[in-house]
């Protein structure tokens, strides 16, 4: 059964359809990326789940039950919202005093989620003299102060330098090895298809695709470069072959269909010589652009 | 509940406002209380008897209007900063129930607003009750109206801080819920109270003073002369009326509102 369950979700505010009928299901022990362009309705949905939001149409649960009825809720789901805030004038170890206390935690947790964080070294600062970076830790921290299963992550990486989307990157993989349930919103896939299980793809509060990661890089197979002499011959083998490849320059061919191991030990049984053989890096990142703008009826970004 | 108020009253705790807050309304009673005390008895202009009459050691004592209209505004910042400031996402993940949390939140304020006025009172009493001995006078209250009257200003303080709370809960804009305060208490209660001199005593912000020991044409704020006011227990159960209704409206618009 599906940890969280998201089921025919739909909100509108005013004249914007937000969110539009959207069910997908994310499994135990996973880390699901939630993708789309900024305004795509994943801030939205995400504060449906966590019944900050009540929706038109549809449900959402956590565990089988609305976030509000959870018994225990911040021991089963720890949460860091976007634009969600930390009163400028409280400490660090303060702020997260108050988060154990309105959470109903123990506040010996408090040094621990710290230390998680990397940041004892600030606890006695102050919020406001914090760096973004620094504050999305310190979010980060109180959403593990029960030590919850279930995770779900707005935009984290937002605010954080390149080492600190690179920590974040080390922490969801580590949260996902200890067998928890992430769920972990961007509008950059580069931040988390590195860590991600499954890919949830949103766009004007629409589904685009729900699939595992593997797939989604399956159905991106990238191009094997290859630059031969005898570039007629090897397109005629490769093509009886079942592959797809087209003449780009008197000397290039690319192939689609295929690998480049493929290509490299068909050249060699037809003795064809090959001077440069490149498999192109799949790139998600184009596949997610492609996916997204497809709905909005516009080029791809380049 | 208990949990809730107790989160709540750590929040208070942890930050700089209440300790700003206390000390700005036990200096400002204090200048108000030693200014009117000084000139008691000088026959100029916008002074009041002398220490020796009731009329002027009362003005003195109850001259902590400031504090009570702080300690609303105490309130308000309370709840409202929830917003400026926005946590409030992250306390309602961690308490759903929104009543609660406005509840709580309420009586915290109450309890800040308790200290506020204890402050507020010492600072006043005092104050006039140094000024008196100094100049050789006898109490010219007798002691069970003075005790009475502090230990109205401290109940004051604490019901007007809950419904200030109510105030920012349903404004939510901090600068807004303060102002509406100082309008509300400045302004549109001393037109009202202008008005009409029977209603006059049951408005807030003139009950609470009242209740605090202001009489007619004395004490701070200005108290209506020829008002004559309600009995302390209905002033406390006005008080603590305004503060539910204004928190049942807060509950039934703003606080069902989605947290975006």
């Amino acid at each position: 059964m599906a940890v969280i369950e998201v089921s025919g979700l739909t909100k509108r505010f005013g004249p914007v359809l937000a969110v539009d009928d959207l069910s997908f299901g994310v499994q135990g022990g996973t880390v699901t990326a939630f993708l789309g362009p900024n305004g795509a309705g994943k801030t939205t949905t995400l504060r449906m789940l966590l019944g900050l939001v009540t929706p038109a149409a549809g449900s959402a649960t956590i565990n089988g039950r609305p976030y509000r009825e959870l018994p225990g809720r911040r021991h089963q789901v720890g949460a860091v919202l976007e634009a969600s805030g930390i009163h400028p004038g409280r400490t660090a170890r303060n702020h997260l005093r108050v988060r154990a206390a309105t959470g109903r935690i123990s506040p010996a947790r408090v040094d621990a989620v710290l230390n998680l964080v990397d940041l004892t070294h600030a606890a006695n600062r102050r919020a406001g003299d914090l760096s973004l970076g620094m504050r999305q830790r310190l979010s980060l921290a109180a959403a593990m102060l029960a030590d919850p299963e279930v995770l779900i992550l707005d935009e984290p990486a937002n605010g954080l330098d390149p080492e600190g989307v690179r920590w974040l990157r080390e922490l969801l993989r580590g949260l996902a090895k200890d067998g928890r349930t992430v769920l972990v919103s961007s509008h950059l896939l580069a931040e988390v298809a590195q860590t991600a299980d499954s890919v949830v793809i949103l766009d004007r509060g629409r589904l685009i695709t729900h699939s595992s990661l593997d797939d989604l890089m399956a159905g991106t197979a990238g191009v094997v470069q290859v630059r031969t002499p005898r570039p007629g011959q090897l397109r005629a083998a490769l093509a009886a072959d079942g592959a797809q490849p087209r003449v780009m320059a008197a000397d290039r061919l690319e192939v689609s269909g295929s690998t480049a191991e493929r290509v490299g030990t068909l050249a060699a049984e037809l003795s064809i010589p090959l001077f440069e053989i490149v498999a192109q890096a799949t790139d998600l990142e184009d596949m997610f652009f492609k996916l997204t703008a497809a709905t909005a009826g516009q080029e791809a970004p380049k | 509940m208990i949990t809730a108020i107790r989160a709540e009253l750590l929040k208070i705790r942890t930050t700089r406002l209440a300790a700003a807050m206390l000390a700005l309304t036990a200096g400002l009673n204090g200048l108000v209380a030693v200014i009117t005390a000084a000139r008691a008895g000088s026959g100029g202009a916008y002074t009041v008897p002398a220490l020796d009459t009731t009329p002027g050691l009362r003005t003195v004592l109850t001259s902590g209007g400031f504090g009570l209209i702080l300690a609303a505004v105490f309130g308000a910042i309370v709840a409202s900063s929830e917003f400026r400031h926005k946590t409030a996402t992250d306390t309602y993940l961690d308490e759903p129930n929104r009543l609660r949390v406005l509840t709580a939140k309420a009586a915290a304020a109450a309890a800040g607003g308790l200290v506020f006025g204890l402050a507020g009172t010492a600072v006043t009493t005092g104050t006039g009750l140094a000024f008196a001995t100094a100049r050789g006078y006898g109490l010219a209250l007798p002691a069970a109206t003075i005790a009475r009257d502090a230990a109205g200003v401290i109940v004051a303080s604490g019901l007007l801080a809950a419904i200030g709370a109510g105030v920012g809960s349903l404004i939510r804009n901090q600068i807004g819920a303060v102002i509406a305060i100082f309008v509300w208490g400045f302004g549109i209660e001393q037109i009202l109270g202008g008005l009409s001199r029977p209603a006059a005593a049951y408005l807030p912000y003139t009950a609470a003073a009242t209740l605090a020991g202001a009489r007619g044409g004395e004490g701070m704020p200005q108290v209506p002369s020829g008002l004559s006011p309600l009995p302390p227990g209905v002033v406390a159960a006005l008080l603590a009326g305004a503060g539910i209704l204004i928190a049942a409206i807060a509950a039934i618009t703003t606080v069902q509102r989605d947290i975006t």
